[in-house]
């Protein structure tokens, strides 16, 4: 089912939409001159040694040459060094942050998918019963609700006044995602995997409720049912997988919004991830790391996307990648 | 379930008298409430704020109970009998718009915080000029009789900032959402009436900032312009001329920036549509006088899905908004919000007799998005049952 | 005295043939604007190896005959009253009541001994899945044999219904079929558990009329092989007229006319019937749908009160307007629901149909 020709022609887009990204990231953060190297030496650092460092960043020449350097470099895999963090590479920096978001990415997403499909399957098949207004009330509010707040609202009663879990969790990154710690961490994370995977619960929740509406009132499944099937195989085996297929396609716009999630989230659990990096970044201006955050993150998107729709095929043989 | 039936004359004279009645009722109860109103104020201000909780809560039972006489006429009116209402696409619009009980609920929510933003300077039992200045005795006072809210840890009433903090996010959600769907709609049909490399590169330009989280996007917007002096300067004095104090308004125009791919992927979407149709093939060259026509009916088709998608964006912008301003990027902190209100909570969010600073401004601020949510919601239920949700 | 014993013995007779028997069936939806009286008492029976049409315009009830019949009706629907006696259930020796017996029975007779072929072939496959796998599934859970046996017997049903090599079809998915090879599929899960009853509904109504005809014979030539019934519904009556036993118009939710297909045509007793074949030139003339007859067919939110015909009907009288007629035998095994239809036969005389 998947040709060749099809991949080729997604990364060929992939590629023009990641030459977009990195665009507007040049022209939204280099246009703007904070005048970073000032920041870096402090505002009594004399004009020589400014200039110096402008020079060894590459500040100092046109933007159109800065525009093509910092591609070239970054296709290289040479992304230079922070100019907060002096003399840290942006490689080992994201290298330490990325896993970590990573993880609780990863279980918000598990977190999400597990909850919202029974729900919404149940509240479509039950359709106008207690559980269906349960799961619009729970998707409504799950999805008004504003993460950051409810972060607070968990970290206040969950962790100090029920003291259920530990507020700001310390763990090694390198544990995280070895084979015993992938699975024992989740406890220690379990608050902003709660915060950042209601929002996804909610609106999977609606979607698959949705779309199983939308399917239960298909032919073919009158069909199934005159064929005397039990109910359960009705639901699980015609009605399911048939459901499912948006929700599959929407797992790369739930990316989108865990990312934007961890951005503020992060700072609520006080959590050194890629979503605090990048504010912290945007505010002291430190160009290097906005590139390469904005840059990675979208190849990482565009890459779920790509095995999404692989996979997307197998769940619809109507789908033929072309 | 009542099976409706066409009333005889005689019925409807009487119905008819019902209904004039039930209009008295609702005219005597707005008077009550305005009567109500100008005896809180008038009690405001001859002493001093002092014991006018009690009329306080008199005035919201009396808003209570004008809304719910208001729902009930509607109700009465556009959805009962007379005639069988499902030929009537008002009356089933009524009808399925008021069987929603969230949706009801979101409408009643939404026109309250209107209200209260629209009046808060008479409705806040407190001034909040200077509610950032240093510690006092009033500091961090739980909720009480006079300040029901408590207070923030300079001591201003929370009550009075999250009436004022109403303002700032609604001019938010309401404005970005306005500027958005304006920009959108010419974008669209640009895009649909021009196509060719203009289409092409709109679709670009939708593709690239659809692959950012929202808030994502408004964030290095925001860093720019303030890093930047001049620009930051000459948007400043766009804002100083419209009366919009500088940061907020560099805020403001990094969420509209970016607000208008919605509207744009729905108007293109129907352009293209509406020139697949075979009526229009005569309009196909597309002169002027055509495309005005087929403007009209381009925008007559859309109104549905595009004020359905307006309701349930202003939510998203007013989260955005506050999401900013928690970070200290979005409004000036000298402008109550909600955000700002709750960016001060989280620094005490650890201390749980501080827990009011966190609670009441989050629920302001949960209460309205969920408000426009279910009312987009049960405006789009209403409006057009069959209409997908493609909920993205 | 002895025309009564007579006509006894006679009904004696049919019941013994007797495989369905509908009676008074009423149905209706609930719906948010309000509640459609769909059927209002349908009442008609099909015979052992018969083809038993039934015949109306469109949003005449059709379907949901059918589907009240066979328990699959919209969670709006609901039968109100009636009774839908099966006499051949293979898994009990009882008549059995399809309106009232337990959910968990009628699934071993759907399926088993009543299957059903839907009005569009196109959306009754389930898209995600082969055709093996969805003929698999009819054929296994009804009859205790082994995987190998089921798949021996899914070939055997393809090339019964002219899809040949069989194999070329058991592994595709329904999007990658015609819609006319997608029907055969349907009727070869229909056939699969050798019932007693198949139900059409509009069997052919969605394809292309060479398909159609193939399609139609097909059936007939597979009833006849199978001894089975059959009850084929249709909006057009050319359609029917060759190869239907028995023939039942129904208009409005209601079963008005029910006699032998020659009788139908020769002999009709009812207004609306007759005014049907007056306007059709020719039988096979087969294009020619059932929307001729002046008027509009009732909104069912609202319909129109006694007999509910009467707007449309010549003979209208007051009568009409007021009370429902009775549905009454007019000669043996022809059943009319008219007050007119003396007249009607007396105006047939003179027009020489
Ligand atoms: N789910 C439903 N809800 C409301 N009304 C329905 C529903 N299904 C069918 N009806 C009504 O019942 C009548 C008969 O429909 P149907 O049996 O599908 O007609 P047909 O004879 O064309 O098969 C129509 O007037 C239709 O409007
Ligand atoms: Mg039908």
């Amino acid at each position: 089912m998947v040709n060749k020709e099809y991949i080729l022609k997604r990364l060929g887009l992939a590629v023009l939409v990641m030459f977009g990204v990195y665009t507007i990231g040049f022209t939204l953060t280099f246009v703007a001159p904070g005048n970073p190297a000032q920041a870096a030496l402090g505002q009594k650092a004399n004009k020589e040694a400014v200039e110096a460092l402008e020079e060894q960043w590459g500040l100092n020449e046109p933007l159109p040459v800065q525009y093509k350097n910092y591609l070239i470099n970054f296709i290289n895999l040479d992304w230079g060094e922070s100019f907060r963090y002096r003399g840290e590479s942006v490689t080992g920096i994201l290298a330490s942050r990325y896993p970590k978001t990573m993880y609780y990415a990863v279980w918000s997403l598990v977190f999400a998918i597990v909850m919202s499909i029974p729900l919404g399957l149940i509240a479509a098949y039950k359709q106008n019963t207690w559980v269906d207004n349960l799961s619009v009330l729970v998707s409504q509010v799950g999805i008004s609700i504003p993460n950051f707040w409810l972060g607070m609202l968990i970290i206040a009663i969950l962790a100090v006044w029920l003291d259920l879990i530990s507020v700001v969790p310390d763990v090694p990154t390198g544990s995280l995602w070895s084979f015993p710690g992938f699975f024992t961490h989740v406890t220690d994370y379990f608050g902003i995997i709660i915060t950042l995977g209601t929002a996804l619960m909610a609106r999977n929740t609606r979607m698959t409720r949705s779309s199983t509406l939308d399917v239960l009132s298909e032919e073919y499944i009158t069909m199934a049912r005159a064929k005397g099937l039990k109910e359960r195989t009705v639901v699980l085996k015609h009605a399911l997988r048939n459901a499912l297929i948006p929700v599959v396609t929407s797992i790369g716009f739930n990316l989108l919004l865990l990312f934007g999630g961890a951005v503020v989230v992060e700072t609520v659990f006080g959590l050194n991830g890629i979503g605090k990096l990048y504010i912290d970044s945007i505010i002291r201006r430190d160009y290097p790391i906005i590139i390469a955050l904005l840059l990675t993150y979208t190849i990482g998107v565009v890459f779920v996307n790509l095995i999404i729709d692989i996979s997307y095929s197998v769940i619809d043989p109507r789908v033929q990648l072309r | 379930m009542p099976k409706y039936e066409r009333l005889s004359p005689e019925e409807l004279e009487v119905y008819e008298e019902f209904k004039r009645k039930e209009n008295q009722k609702i005219g005597a109860v707005f008077l009550v409430v305005v009567f109500v109103f100008i005896l809180t104020k008038w009690f405001l201000l001859t002493r001093g704020n002092i014991d006018s909780i009690l009329l306080r809560y008199i005035g919201v039972g009396a808003y209570l109970l004008f809304f719910y006489f208001f729902l009930k006429n509607i109700y009465r009116w556009y959805s009962d009998v007379n005639y069988r209402y499902r030929a009537n696409p008002i009356k089933r619009f009524f009808n399925r718009f008021y069987k929603n009980k969230l949706a009801v609920f979101g409408l009643f929510v939404a026109i309250t915080i209107i209200i209260l933003a629209v009046f808060a300077p008479m409705l806040a039992p407190y001034n909040v000029d200077n509610y950032q200045s240093s510690w006092t005795k009033f500091s961090m006072i739980p909720p009480t009789k006079r300040h029901v809210f408590g207070a923030t840890n300079a001591g201003a009433d929370l009550f009075s900032l999250c009436l004022y903090g109403a303002r700032i996010a609604l001019t938010f959600g309401i404005g970005v959402t306005a500027i958005g769907v304006s920009i959108g709609i010419v974008l669209g049909l640009i895009a649909g009436y021009y196509g060719g490399w203009i289409d092409r590169f709109l679709q670009y330009l939708n593709d690239v900032v659809m692959a950012f989280p929202f808030l994502v996007l408004v964030i290095t917007v925001m860093g720019a312009l303030l890093a930047n002096p001049a620009l930051r300067e000459s948007v400043t004095q766009i804002g100083n001329f419209l009366n919009v104090p500088g940061k907020l308004f560099i805020a403001f125009v990094a969420l509209s920036l970016f607000g208008w791919t919605g509207a744009y992927r729905l108007i293109r979407g129907k352009v293209f549509s509406v020139r697949e149709e075979e009526y229009i093939d005569a309009a196909k060259s597309l002169g002027a006088s055509n495309r005005v026509i087929m403007t009209k009916h381009i925008l007559r088709n859309s109104l549905t899905p595009v004020i359905v998608q307006a309701s349930i964006s202003v939510g998203g912008y007013i989260i955005t908004a506050a999401s900013l301003t928690f970070l200290g990027l979005g409004a000036n902190p000298s402008i109550p919000s909600w955000g700002r209100l709750l960016s001060q909570g989280n620094a005490y969010v650890t201390q749980l007799r501080y827990f009011h600073l966190t609670l009441f401004p989050g629920l302001f601020l949960t209460m309205t998005v969920l408000a426009f949510t279910t009312l987009g919601d049960g405006l789009r239920d209403a409006l057009d049952p069959t209409m997908r949700r493609n909920d993205q | 005295m002895k025309a009564v014993e007579e006509k006894k013995t006679s009904t004696e007779r049919d019941k013994k043939e007797t495989i369905l028997s509908v009676r008074n069936l009423v149905t209706k939806f609930y719906t948010e604007e309000g509640v459609v009286e769909a059927l209002e008492g349908i009442n008609f029976e099909v015979k052992k190896g018969e083809i038993y049409s039934l015949v109306g315009e469109t949003g005449c009830g059709k379907s949901v005959t059918v589907k009240s019949i066979l328990g699959l009706l919209e969670r709006t629907g609901k039968v109100e009253s009636g009774e839908a006696i099966f006499y051949r259930s293979s898994t009990l020796d009882r008549p059995v009541d399809l309106l009232s017996i337990k959910e968990s029975r009628i699934r071993k007779i759907r399926g088993k001994d009543i299957t059903y072929i839907p009005q569009d072939p196109s959306s009754s496959l389930n898209p995600v899945y082969t055709i093996k796998n969805q003929l698999l599934e009819i054929i296994r859970p009804h009859s205790d044999i082994s995987k190998k046996e089921a798949l021996e017997k899914a070939k055997e049903l393809l090339e019964e219904v002219d899809l040949a090599p069989p194999e070329n079809y058991l592994s595709k998915y329904p999007f990658q079929l015609s819609g006319g090879q997608k029907q055969r599929i349907i009727i070869a899960m229909a056939l699969a558990t050798e019932p007693s009853l198949i139900i059409a509904d509009e069997p052919s109504t969605a394809l292309d009329v060479t398909v159609e005809a193939k399609v139609l014979d097909l059936m007939e030539e597979l009833i006849a092989s199978h001894d089975t019934s059959l009850i084929l519904i249709t909006h057009n009556l050319g359609v029917v007229a060759q190869i239907s036993d028995r023939i039942g118009i129904m208009y409005a939710g209601r079963v008005i006319e029910v006699a032998s297909t020659e009788n139908i045509f020769y002999k009709p007793y009812h207004p609306y019937t007759f005014g049907l074949l007056k306007s059709v030139p020719s039988i096979k003339k087969r294009e020619k749908e059932l929307d001729f007859v002046k008027g509009l067919v009732p909104d069912l939110y609202d319909p129109p009160s006694g007999c509910r015909f009467h707007p449309r009907c010549e003979y209208q009288t007051d009568v009409c307007k007021e009370k429902k007629p009775p549905y009454e035998e007019v000669e043996p095994g022809h059943n009319v629901a008219c007050y007119y239809s003396k007249e009607v036969k007396k105006d047939r005389r003179e027009e020489d149909l």
